[in-house]
């Protein structure tokens, strides 16, 4: 055994690579049933969403591309969903170029689902450059700012954008991202109009948000695919996400046990030097 | 009538350009540092003075700073088609890699326009193809390699030599236990103390210690944040790009 | 297994990323580059068409009022490209001193609005040994951070190196949430390859 170990300490990555790829693969492709927690702040934002009056709308704010997909668009699809079920309309935005088509995809599949139409429940302001000064403008007039949708339809023509002037016609900002553009948000919207925020985000920007869950700039946080699924879960919709579960815990099993591994086959190393 | 207008003021400016270019170089350093004082004090002083005149003119001001740093799209594509144009005609090692790349560009340019101002099926398929059947995966599975590294450093580089580690190590082995429904499993069975199970323990972990934890860190940086932001607005700073202003640079 | 182009070029691009951990290769290097051409690409395509002709060309073109006044951003903006020069790099300062001077003034602004609700909810009530803890770590974790004075005081000591232990739990926490981040990411492309290209799952 000792012999073993030691010489595990200089296995090829490689095969650590492939016991990692068998592990996941075997869970996705024979599933069981884990009891899934529902954490107080996924059930915050859920709870937010309930609350939002239906003369507002919500602005789902997109600030995610392909490089944090696997984590950002199963929350987006949650918070959408959510959002149709209560027919409450909302806005697509973001500051990168590949979030409001990523998101468009994920509206049309749900629009098809609860049979809701483009511009009336839902449009897509697409694209914006401009980070804090961008949101200060959208702040004050958001047809000035937005000018277009995606498809260069103006504001003042897209039905559900009839009496949207600013950020007080605003009932709930849902940000989904894998960089820091949520700071924009709480220090120029939450903190200057009051506009509840929450933050879905990837599990390791997570840490990060805790304080201003803490002092309430946040009213719920989506942390990484585990938040995606505890909110399918509350919405009784199981997705991806749910169905991801069980293949991430046994991966999160398989670190735990590689690192446990690597330190009691270094301490016999260390051991068998002396 | 609106042609000539739109002719003029890019003359006007074509000429505003070429009159910054014959200021004499010591003047320059103060251009820059005007032009980016007057910036941030319009910014500063809408904070400090709120609901003002100022107020109004944050829409108009943003649009326009948009508009200006949108037009730094091509700084980057510029830079990418020097170097690879070059390895190309100078048949460097790998210039079918260079070619490669020019060309997936073009397509996309030319099929992303294609796409959203024409109307033709074969051109959207086309267009799906570069950006769901190429450009999401390659990007996508790029960031999910990073598991498998992920997988390396436990298993190689996670040593547990000192208290530090060894706190370091509890609580990542909490927060990762805590964070997916094995954890649940696990602290579901009637012996474990109500009110620790892992999931509970790992989100008072997150939201007590780690939050405190961060907070404090980021006191620290909000004040190096106001010291940068004085010292970028003032042209405090020193460095490559403050210092090579007046010279030839 | 799908028949749609689409599915079949995101598994044979996907496979061609992964080849990389086998070890380099000329097919992961072809790829590699074909991304960067292709997100280049994007990222010209979008600015022009959500930005630049909504909030610019439209505008400037619309013939309303001082609307032609816009054709002067165009000018400001093409001072970016005189970092290709050598003699002129320094026009390109200009544009970027205005950026920068308008972040600064927002960070001022940002740094306000963002830490003010944070120093408020630090005065927690030491009325539950959560409260207790988190004023403790707080407390604890900036005294670490006070690099401008020798920490001679055994209390200030002290507090400091329990300050340094409380972060390494954060680091811990961080970490744990690192491994879920990067693992939910290779979930998420193996269920693309199972679900939508080979379809043995629903």
């Amino acid at each position: 055994m000792r012999d073993l170990l030691l010489r595990l300490q200089n296995i090829d990555r490689r095969w650590l690579y492939v016991t990692l790829a068998i592990v996941v693969t075997l869970c996705l492709l024979f599933p069981f049933n884990l009891p899934l927690y529902i954490s107080p702040q996924v059930k915050s934002l859920y709870d937010a969403v309930e609350r939002v009056p239906k003369d507002k709308i919500v602005i789902v704010a997109s600030e995610w591309d392909a490089g944090t997909r696997g984590e950002n668009l199963p929350q987006t699809r949650a918070i959408m969903e959510h959002l149709m079920r209560r027919g409450i309309k909302f806005a697509i935005l973001s500051q990168y170029q590949q979030g409001p088509r990523l998101a468009e995809a994920i509206a049309e599949e749900l629009a098809r689902k609860y049979n809701k139409k483009y511009g009336i429940d839902w449009c897509n302001w697409g694209y914006k450059i401009g980070g804090g000064m961008m949101l200060q403008a959208l702040s004050r007039n958001i047809p000035k700012t937005i000018e277009k949708d995606i498809w260069g339809t103006p504001v003042e023509k897209i039905p559900m954008m009839a009496g949207v002037k600013d950020i007080r016609d605003v009932g709930l900002i849902v940000v989904m991202s894998g960089s820091a553009v949520i700071d924009g948000y709480i220090a120029f919207i939450r903190s200057v109009y009051g506009t509840p925020l929450g933050f879905g985000c990837t599990a390791v920007m997570a840490p990060e948000q805790y304080p201003f869950l803490d002092s309430g700039q946040l009213v719920g946080l989506l942390a990484g695919l585990m938040g995606a699924a505890q909110y399918e879960k509350l919405l009784s919709s199981p997705g991806r996400a749910m169905r991801a579960m069980n293949a991430q815990s046994m991966a999160h099993l398989l670190i735990i046990v590689l690192i446990i591994l690597g330190n009691i086959g270094y301490a016999m190393s260390r051991g068998s030097k002396r | 009538m609106l042609a000539l207008k739109i002719i003029g003021g890019a003359i006007v400016g074509g000429a505003a350009i070429l009159g910054l270019i014959s200021l004499p170089p010591s003047w320059r350093k103060w251009i820059i540092a005007l032009v980016t004082f007057i910036a941030g004090l319009f910014y500063f002083l809408e904070f400090v003075l709120p609901e003002s005149f100022l107020t109004d003119w944050l829409q108009p001001v943003g649009n326009a700073l948009m508009v200006i740093s949108a037009f730094a799209l091509g700084l980057g594509m510029v830079n990418l088609i020097l170097i690879h144009a070059r390895n190309v005609s100078q048949r460097k090692p790998g210039w079918y890699n260079s070619l490669s790349l020019l060309v997936s560009m073009a397509a996309m340019i030319i099929f992303g326009f294609w796409n959203r101002y024409g109307h033709s099926h074969i051109v959207g398929k086309i267009y799906d193809v570069l950006f769901n059947g190429m450009l999401v995966p390659l990007q996508n599975t790029m960031f999910s390699i990073l598991a498998f590294y992920i997988v390396s450093a436990a298993y190689r580089a996670f040593r547990i030599k000192s208290l530090e580690a060894t706190l370091m190590m509890i609580a990542a082995v909490i927060v990762m236990l805590g964070q997916v429904p094995i954890g649940t499993w696990l602290s579901q069975w009637g012996w474990w103390p109500k009110g620790y199970k892992i999931p509970e323990v790992a989100n008072w972990l997150l939201t007590v210690v780690n939050s405190a934890a961060v907070r404090g860190v980021g006191f620290g940086i909000a004040v190096g944040a106001i010291a940068t932001s004085l010292r970028i607005w003032l042209s405090l700073e020193r460095g490559v790009y403050f210092e090579q202003i007046g010279g030839g640079g | 297994m799908s028949d749609d182009v689409t599915i079949w070029m995101a598994a044979i691009s996907t496979f061609a990323i992964y080849s990389l951990l086998y070890r380099e290769n000329r097919f992961f290097r072809l790829f590699e580059h074909i991304f960067v051409g292709l997100s280049v690409g994007f990222i010209f395509v979008t600015t022009w068409t959500d930005m630049l002709i909504p909030k610019w060309w439209e505008p400037m073109t619309s013939g309303k009022g001082w609307s032609w006044c816009w054709i002067f951003a165009a000018v400001i903006g093409t001072l970016w490209y005189f970092q290709y020069s050598r003699r002129h790099i320094w026009l390109s300062r200009v544009v970027m001193g205005l950026m920068m001077g308008a972040g600064a003034g927002m960070g001022l602004k940002a740094v306000f609005t963002t830490y003010m609700p944070q120093i408020q909810a630090s005065f927690k009530p030491l009325n539950s040994f959560s409260n207790v803890v988190f004023v403790i770590t707080l407390i604890c974790v900036m005294f670490y951070f006070f690099f401008s004075f020798e920490q001679r005081n055994p209390f200030i000591r002290g507090s400091s190196k329990l300050g340094r232990y409380f972060l390494m739990v954060s680091f811990g926490a961080i970490f744990g949430s690192t491994v879920m981040a990067r693992m939910s990411l290779f979930i998420e492309r193996l269920q693309f390859l199972l679900t939508d290209w080979i379809k043995i799952l629903d």
